[in-house]
């Protein structure tokens, strides 16, 4: 990439290696700091291209849920997560997509996390993707989207952090 | 119909009491069995909403109990119910949730039907007997099919009374849900979250009408309402003088709370002209009643609770599906309906601050019944204080257990009754 602005993968790379260190570590407020002020976090259900406001989706976060979200966790109370997940996290298959025009990054990569909670072990994998801006000189994310690879089967206790 | 032999089958008057029900209930295969046919064969079993089948060929898929069957609009614009099930080797004739087609192939010999149900392809029929009429087999039809303001029913039981009075007097509350839209009619288009839990459906049956869980196993979400201001609207408050529990004939059940008028006022202030415009067409008592959080069980598989349609499908005693389908108010303003939405969401996604809450509880009794040492689990909550309405209908405080009760005496009689087989 020519533009001065554009990340190296490697940089993206890193900011997406600790984006899922910080959340298998249950380092939530820090996770939070990779965000930006303004950012979104969606997991579209049984419609990939549905319209979050018209249908119903597995998580259509902004960042003031975002923050509820991690207060819940941290409560001790969100008996979803008494004892919480442990996760392990593959990021792979990391791209750049494109720089767009408002100069946000398009990352894509793939997603496979191994969960375990009392006695069980569960997948959960999906295609993500990434809109990073830099702030004060940082690569920090401002929006990012996972499709599931079974959004349209029910679910089991997705109250972790994907 | 039953693999099990006769001297195996559970005494269930003995099991379900009128203040407590055994945990084998919960557990037994037998017991879970006996629930298909007596239950989901007996009564009406909630399948579809006439706005997921708008238009000619729109079909879905869904069970009774555990017989897979399709709904479908055909051609003249009229309902069709068929078992999801091939008339010649048992192959479902129907693989997605839903859809538009008007016939269904079979994947195994490529036998094809009409979505009316009718079969219109043979493959390589001259192998055939001469006298094969292909009409003795068309894909068989669910024997009674009956749509209620647009939610549908069907049932396998030829001699169940129309949907309209096995509703009792849970109908004028399912209308109350059903009346918060100006037009009459609610949809069902913005698709549904899909939850599973490792536990028998009575514990989401019960749990939708459990007025007294949720200050306790939700307390973050109403923490988190508190902390945004928020906890006046929608929500009534958890006073136990401020709502109350029913239950109604055929284990229909209802858990309302009042909301307080300057609830009321919150509420109807963000859209002030819709709020206006229905109370003049409903009248003001009745507003109240729709501006009431109602939670309504239709027995034995549905709930019209908050803004969803939730319907409970029983897969093995110990394994349940449950899909909460947000509902829209035909007629209201989109950032009306957009909102009952959002708050549907962040309760009842998968992700959710609410109904994850409930099936970790779920999962937590199915743990727990294991405990033989302990049979018992206890619905007397209320008891000493339920009263009985001039309709038959039984009332209790908002935390009593008179809706659990009412389901398990409809449930009770079901399993004891004498023609089941």
């Amino acid at each position: 990439m020519s533009n001065a602005a554009s990340p190296s993968l490697e940089e993206i790379e890193a900011l997406l290696f600790l984006e899922a260190d910080l959340l298998d570590e249950h380092k939530l407020e820090e996770w939070l700091a990779l965000y930006t002020d303004d950012a979104t976090y969606y997991i579209p259900g049984d419609d990939p291209e549905g319209d979050p406001r018209t249908h119903a989706s597995i998580l259509s976060d902004d960042r003031p849920l975002m923050e509820d979200r991690v207060w819940r966790l941290r409560s001790g109370a969100a008996h979803a997560q008494i004892p919480p997940s442990q996760t392990c996290r593959i990021v792979a298959n990391v791209r750049l997509a494109e720089v767009d025009p408002r100069g946000e990054i398009v990352v894509h990569s793939r997603l496979l996390i191994t969960e375990a909670r009392r006695g069980e072990r569960r997948t959960v994998a999906g295609r993500v993707e990434h809109r990073l801006r830099r702030v004060d000189g940082a690569l920090r994310i401002t929006h990012k989207s996972i499709r599931l690879v079974d959004a349209n089967m029910p679910q089991y206790n997705l109250t972790f952090i994907l | 119909m039953l693999t099990a032999s006769a001297s195996s089958i559970p005494d269930i008057g003995e099991l379900i009491r009128p203040d407590r029900i055994h945990r084998s209930v919960y557990s037994d295969p037998v017991i879970f069995e006996l629930e298909m046919c007596r239950i989901f064969e007996k009564t009406w079993v909630y399948v579809a909403h006439e706005s997921e089948l708008r238009m000619p060929g729109d079909y879905k898929t869904a069970y009774i109990g555990l017989q897979p069957v399709i709904l479908a609009r055909t051609e003249d614009g009229r309902l069709t119910g068929l078992f999801n099930r091939c008339t010649h080797r048992a192959s479902v004739i129907c693989r997605y949730e839903r859809g538009n087609a008007n016939f269904f192939r079979c994947p195994y010999h490529a036998w094809t039907f009409k979505n009316t149900g009718e079969l219109i392809g043979v493959p390589r029929r001259d192998r055939y007997p001469p006298d094969f009429d292909p009409r003795d087999f068309d894909a068989v039809k669910v024997p009674r099919l009956e749509s209620y303001r647009g939610f549908v029913f069907a049932s396998m039981n030829p001699e169940v009374e129309p949907i309209a009075d096995y509703l009792a007097q849970a109908r004028r509350w399912l209308d109350a849900q059903i009346d918060l839209s100006i037009e009459g009619t609610v949809s069902l288009s913005a698709g549904a979250h899909r939850h599973t839990y490792h536990g028998n459906w009575k514990l989401q049956a019960e749990n939708g009408v459990d007025g007294y869980h949720a200050v306790y196993l939700h307390e973050t979400y109403f923490n988190l309402r508190k902390m945004h201001g928020r906890e006046s609207d929608r929500f009534g408050p958890r006073d136990e003088s401020l709502g109350w529990t029913m239950s109604f004939d055929n284990g229909h059940a209802l858990l309302a709370r009042q909301l307080l008028d300057d609830q009321i006022a919150t509420v109807r202030s963000q859209f002030t002209d819709y709020y206006d415009r229905l109370e003049r067409l409903r009248g003001k008592d009745r507003m109240r009643e729709l501006l009431t959080q109602k939670n309504l069980f239709i027995f034995p598989n549905l709930y019209v609770l908050l803004n969803q349609v939730r319907v409970i499908r029983p897969v093995s005693p110990s394994e349940t599906v449950v899909t909460m389908y947000p509902f829209f108010l035909d007629g209201a303003p989109a950032e009306l309906n957009a909102q009952r939405l959002r708050d549907h969401q962040i309760g009842f996604a998968p992700s959710g601050f609410v109904g994850p809450d409930d099936y970790a509880a779920f999962e937590c009794v199915t743990e727990g019944l294991n405990a033989g040492g302990v049979p018992w689990l206890l619905l007397l909550r209320g008891i000493h204080d339920e009263r009985i309405e001039s309709d038959g209908s039984r009332v209790g405080a908002p935390s009593d257990e008179t809706t659990q009760r009412g389901i398990y005496r409809r449930y009770r009689e079901l399993m004891l009754a004498k023609d089941a087989e």
